[in-house]
């Protein structure tokens, strides 16, 4: 509405009231405007990272010594399930949608989402699952969930009414999730400036784009196999129950369908976010645009076809495991060459280190610890031993935390001056990416050593002699969580004290969202500019464009 | 020999590599040949996997 209302307006005349931004509660309630909608789902995802990061640290302080000490085994595994579950619905996903709120219209030149109404549901469907998944769940008779964030059979078609209620809190997250997807396609599709083809548009609103799709291919996979649990539990079927002529291996396979694509999901829109950071600090154009492009489309298509590396220990042929094997491997090739393009873009290049800059580049050095372990766990022989082991809690929250939770504190670093007309202080940001960088490892990179001595994960008590390196894993986390506390701290204070940033603070930057004022005007774009653009978005020239 | 280009587009793009001059033809494609291409591309390769290792487990 307010776009085309706006673009009605005699072209000098100052904004009517009705276009002040809504004050009071009703500003985040009704918000249909995408930066405030970004805001929101940046605020709800880093809250939601607190609240899972604390359920991280009571299992490290469970485990922090062999025996049991806080907590009894079925709440550890409520603990395990509902952080991991948290983690990912509701601190990685909707942090990248978050971003993409904020930052899309901006780097293409819309005047908003293409769908601003159902914007505001997409992100208000969020806050009751989480409390039916948090707080409620935890109060009902038998407690939270407990069979793992992958909630396998008949673990699932057993247990209490926390259950249900994750089911229902995992459909209303896959609505939004869906619906989110909707208006990022719609708004990509539809709504660039004039000059900003395809071809030529920034990474980040590729990777947000073929996410997008993998997301709409997928959560209703994952529906469906939990509403499956849900009859099962309920209405008398027999899916996964082997006594009634179902099978519990089927539910794997359907949400490992769902599972792997799920895990792009959370990787690519960091490869985006680090394929435009890299290049500013380097100074250099991306190296490899189209290759990144190309290459970011075929790993998507090929992660449907990997699923069942998550499965080698069920029993499959052994024509079934070197199939999924072999796919694995390959899939690592267009990944691995990514990883190249990076730093080809380093390379000669006239390079600063600003905190934005510290965390891409930790997470490519971090996110290829995590490849590599995940290519060798995707060799069948040697997953056998490993499957379920600390070892791949190891790798995946090397390609989690290192990969994705870098990657966003990335951009929150990067993107922050636009968002808020300040800058953040640099000293702390770097401290926090040193603080985090080595705390991560302390804390993770035993693991790998635990789980190739065979201790098994989601468990609350374990042998004397995983000990030492447990006692070390549960150290680093609290010292790792301590950081992100420094994290919030700056961001608050800087919120409101901190110096007033430049319209461009980054020398190297040249997408679009760089050539407006700062902090972004509340309704920018509300008429298309007409742009020169080069590959990943690079502005030659912008002429006309309102913003208001 | 639009089809073949479009079958090396997609070949290309599972490896991961395209060089600019060949990314350029590439923006003459049709969109329904690359997914065409597309199609046939992800069909050999599942089947040929499938040939690969039938052979290498067959007694
Ligand atoms: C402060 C940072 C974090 C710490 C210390 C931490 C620690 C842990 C621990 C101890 C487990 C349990 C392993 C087990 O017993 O099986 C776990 C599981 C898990 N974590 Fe984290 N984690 C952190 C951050 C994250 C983030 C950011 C994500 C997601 C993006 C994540 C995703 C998961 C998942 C999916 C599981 C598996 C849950 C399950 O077994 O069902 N974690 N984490
Ligand atoms: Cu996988």
């Amino acid at each position: 509405m307010t776009a085309i209302d706006s673009a009605l307006q005699p072209a000098h005349g100052t904004a009517p009231d009705h276009h002040a931004k809504p004050q009071g509660i009703g500003r985040w309630l009704f918000a249909t405007n995408h930066k405030d909608i970004g805001s929101l789902y940046l605020w709800f995802a880093f809250s939601m990272f607190i609240f899972g990061g604390v359920l991280a640290l009571c299992i490290r302080a469970e485990l922090f010594r062999p025996g049991l000490q806080f907590w009894q085994p079925e709440l550890f595994n409520q603990f395990t399930t509902l952080h991991g579950l948290i983690m990912v619905f509701g601190a990685i996903m909707p942090a990248f949608t978050g971003l993409a709120n904020w930052m899309l219209p901006l780097m293409i030149g819309a005047p908003d989402m293409a769908f601003a109404r159902m914007n505001n549901w997409s992100f208000w469907l969020l806050p009751p699952a989480a409390l039916l998944l948090l707080l409620i769940s935890f109060a009902v008779p038998g407690g939270a969930a407990a069979a793992g964030w992958t909630l396998y059979a008949p673990l699932s078609t057993q247990m209490g009414m926390g259950m249900d209620l994750t089911i229902f809190a995992i459909h209303i997250m896959g609505v939004s999730s869906i619906m989110g997807s909707i208006n990022i396609i719609v708004t990509i599709l539809n709504l660039r400036a004039p000059g900003m083809t395809m071809m030529k548009m920034p990474m980040f609103a590729w990777a947000s784009l073929i996410t997008a799709y993998l997301i709409i291919a997928v959560m209703p996979v994952l529906a469906g196999v939990v509403t499956m649990v849900l009859t099962d539990r309920h209405f008398g079927t027999h899916f996964f129950n082997a006594a009634g002529g179902g099978d519990p291996v089927l539910y794997q396979h359907i949400f490992w369908f769902f599972g792997h694509p799920e895990v792009y999901i959370m990787a690519l829109p960091a490869f985006g976010i680090v394929s435009h950071i890299i290049p500013t600090f380097s100074r250099k154009p991306l190296f490899g645009y189209t290759s990144m492009v190309y290459a970011t489309s075929s790993i998507a298509i090929l992660s449907f076809m990997v699923w069942a590396h998550h499965m080698f220990t069920t029993g499959m042929p052994a024509t079934a495991q070197l199939f999924f094997m072999y796919a694995t491997m390959l899939i690592a090739v267009p990944t691995g060459v990514k990883v190249f393009n990076w730093i080809g873009t380093m390379w000669q290049g006239s390079m600063s280190f600003e905190t934005p800059m510290l965390f891409a580049i930790g997470f490519i050095c971090l996110f290829t610890v995590g490849g590599l372990s995940g290519v060798t766990l995707s060799i069948a022989a040697i997953d056998i031993q490993l499957q379920d082991t600390y070892y791949v809690v190891a790798h995946f929250h090397y390609v989690l935390v290192a990969g994705a939770l870098f990657s966003l504190f990335a951009a929150v670093y990067y993107w922050f001056p636009k968002m808020t007309g300040r800058m953040y202080s640099e000293f702390w940001g770097r401290f926090h990416f040193w603080w985090s960088l080595l705390w991560f490892n302390v804390t993770f990179f035993p693991m790998h050593f635990l789980g190739l001595a065979g201790m098994p994960r989601r468990i609350p008590d374990y042998n004397m002699q995983f000990t030492d390196f447990n006692t070390l894993a549960s150290v680093g986390a609290f010292c790792f969580g301590l950081g992100q506390l420094i994290f919030f701290a700056n961001m608050l204070h800087s919120l409101r004290h901190g110096r007033p940033a430049a319209a461009r603070p980054w020398e190297g930057a040249d997408t679009l969202e760089w050539q407006i004022a700062t902090p972004a005007p509340y309704h920018s774009f509300v008429e298309a500019p007409d742009l020169e653009v080069g590959e990943n978005g690079r502005i030659d020239a912008m002429h006309g464009g309102k913003h208001h | 020999m639009r089809p073949l280009r479009a079958l090396a587009a997609v070949l290309a793009a599972f490896f991961g590599v395209r060089r600019g001059r060949a990314a350029n033809v590439d923006r003459q494609l049709r969109f329904a040949d690359l997914i065409a291409a597309a199609i046939i591309l992800v069909a050999l390769f599942v089947g040929g996997l499938l040939l690969l290792v039938s052979w290498l487990t067959a007694p």
